[in-house]
């Protein structure tokens, strides 16, 4: 049997959360997702729980997808969580600022499928 | 008529002036003529003709100086009337140069308005494109299943029609015209190395600022130059190993700002060094390293634009690179 693997969801949309733990869970049984609709919140569970992954957001009221990031990787406990953007930001600019910060960049809307193979191979990078 | 019908003894008579008590004193005074009637009487005809010429000469002259002054009369007229039409056509220039504005304006929000739009339709379509094919699994009932799968084939189409805008904003999306402004060269700097903060960290890079003392403010196109540090610096980040080191150096050079942006990475063979700055250049030793091979060509069009140069040096493969641009001072935007 796989290890359980936590995945943590942050979005300002509830939605979003809901269909992204939705559509893992059909194409994958060995994710525990905890989905936060901000970056406050996701910051205090931190404090308490190391995912294995972050699924991440970038347009977001108060603290927006690229602090939460830095907030995450200048914590010497956080700072190896590997982190995904899902955005719908497409400029050039974000792209490759997003690349260069987290391990990957998806572009919302996206495949379930290619969310999960994106997943896989930075976790087995890991 | 004596002396026509005798002029050898008048001759005479008048050269002596005995028979003209009168003359006799002239005759002291004077030299005796020396040319005779006859010449007199040609030199006379000739002044006549020439007098005739000159009178004939003379009118030709006024009726030409007549149709100069109409001719020149005219052309004051004509410089008047084009004097007129450039004024009007200046003022004609001016507006359509501040409609010309006007519409660009307008465009450049309208395009902002679209990208906003596209953007925010893509996000409720990501719950829409998961949550539908999820669905249609546990569905049985052929009415309910075809149903779906209209709102699928619509979900899609939906999609289709937002990337569609989103390259058509990509193609009208314009660089912005160039603002050129007062900069202090050091502190554009600073603030994109701060906002690359993360990335650095990410990659466990050490960024290190070498910059001189008292360089002073100089006019650029800010937006364009925090684009140029942006891009040579993401650049460096892509091309150095983590634990790697960058170093930004800025010094005053004579009149010009001198930047240099060092990493100790894979480093570049002549070959690169020789095509760095050209369109869709990728180098051999950077093919495993995703970028579109634009970045460095936009950035020696900006720095040439600001009337500086660009180039590339390195010691070698694996010696590490840096990439040096240095621009004029300009104290006022006039300079340039």
């Amino acid at each position: 049997m796989q290890t359980k693997k936590t995945i943590m969801v942050v979005d300002d949309n509830p939605d979003l959360i809901y269909s992204v733990k939705e559509g893992l869970g059909s194409v994958a049984k060995n994710y525990d997702i905890i989905g936060v609709e901000s970056g406050k919140k996701c910051l205090d569970i931190l404090r308490k729980k190391k995912p294995d992954l972050i699924l991440l957001d970038i347009m977001m009221p108060n603290m927006d997808g690229w602090d939460l990031c830095a907030k995450i990787k200048s914590n010497k406990k956080t700072e190896t969580i590997p982190i995904i953007f899902l955005t719908a930001k497409t400029d050039a600019i974000s792209k490759s600022m997003g690349r260069l910060a987290s391990k990957d960049y998806i572009e919302k809307p996206f495949e379930v499928s290619d969310l999960n193979r994106r997943i896989n191979m930075v976790l087995t990078k890991k | 008529m004596a002396i026509a019908e005798n002029p050898d003894i008048n001759k005479k008579s008048l050269q002596s002036g005995d028979n003209y008590p009168a003359f006799t004193q002239l005759k002291d005074d004077f030299p005796p003529p020396i040319i005779n009637e006859i010449e007199l009487i040609q030199k006379t005809i000739e002044l006549t003709e020439t007098r005739a010429l000159l009178e004939d000469k003379n009118y030709e002259l006024q009726i030409l100086n007549r149709e100069i002054i109409r001719q020149n009369k005219e052309l004051v007229k004509k410089t008047f009337d084009i004097t007129e039409t450039k004024v009007l056509l200046e003022d004609k220039n001016i507006e359509l140069e501040y409609a010309n504005k006007e519409i660009f304006n307008t465009l450049q929000q309208k395009t902002v308005f679209v990208s906003q739009a596209a953007h925010d339709l893509r996000t409720p379509l990501t719950p829409i494109m998961i949550l539908l094919p999820l669905l249609r699994k546990g569905i049985t009932d052929r009415h309910v299943l075809h149903n779906l799968e209209i709102i699928e084939k619509n979900a899609n189409y939906l999609n289709q029609i937002v990337n569609e805008l989103l390259a058509f904003i990509k193609l009208q999306t314009r660089m912005p015209e160039n603002v050129f402004e007062k900069t202090d060269i050091c502190g554009l700097a600073s603030e994109v190395i701060t906002n690359n903060t993360v990335v650095f960290r990410t990659h466990g890079i050490r960024i290190i600022k070498r910059f001189e003392k008292n360089v002073p403010a100089t006019f650029t196109d800010k937006f364009n130059m925090t684009a140029v540090f942006q891009n040579l610096l993401s650049n460096a980040v892509k091309f150095t190993p983590n634990k790697g080191k960058i170093i930004v150096t800025i010094r005053k050079i004579d009149n010009f700002i001198n930047v240099r942006i060092s990493d100790n990475g894979i480093g570049m063979s002549k070959k690169t060094i020789k095509k760095l700055f050209t369109e869709f250049f990728r180098a051999d030793e950077s093919r495993h390293i995703a970028g579109t091979g634009l970045g460095l060509s936009i950035g020696k069009r900006i720095i040439e634009n600001h009337n500086g140069r660009i180039w590339a040096e390195s010691r070698g493969l694996n010696k590490g690179s840096s990439i040096i641009f240095e621009i004029p001072i300009k104290t006022k935007e006039v300079d340039r």
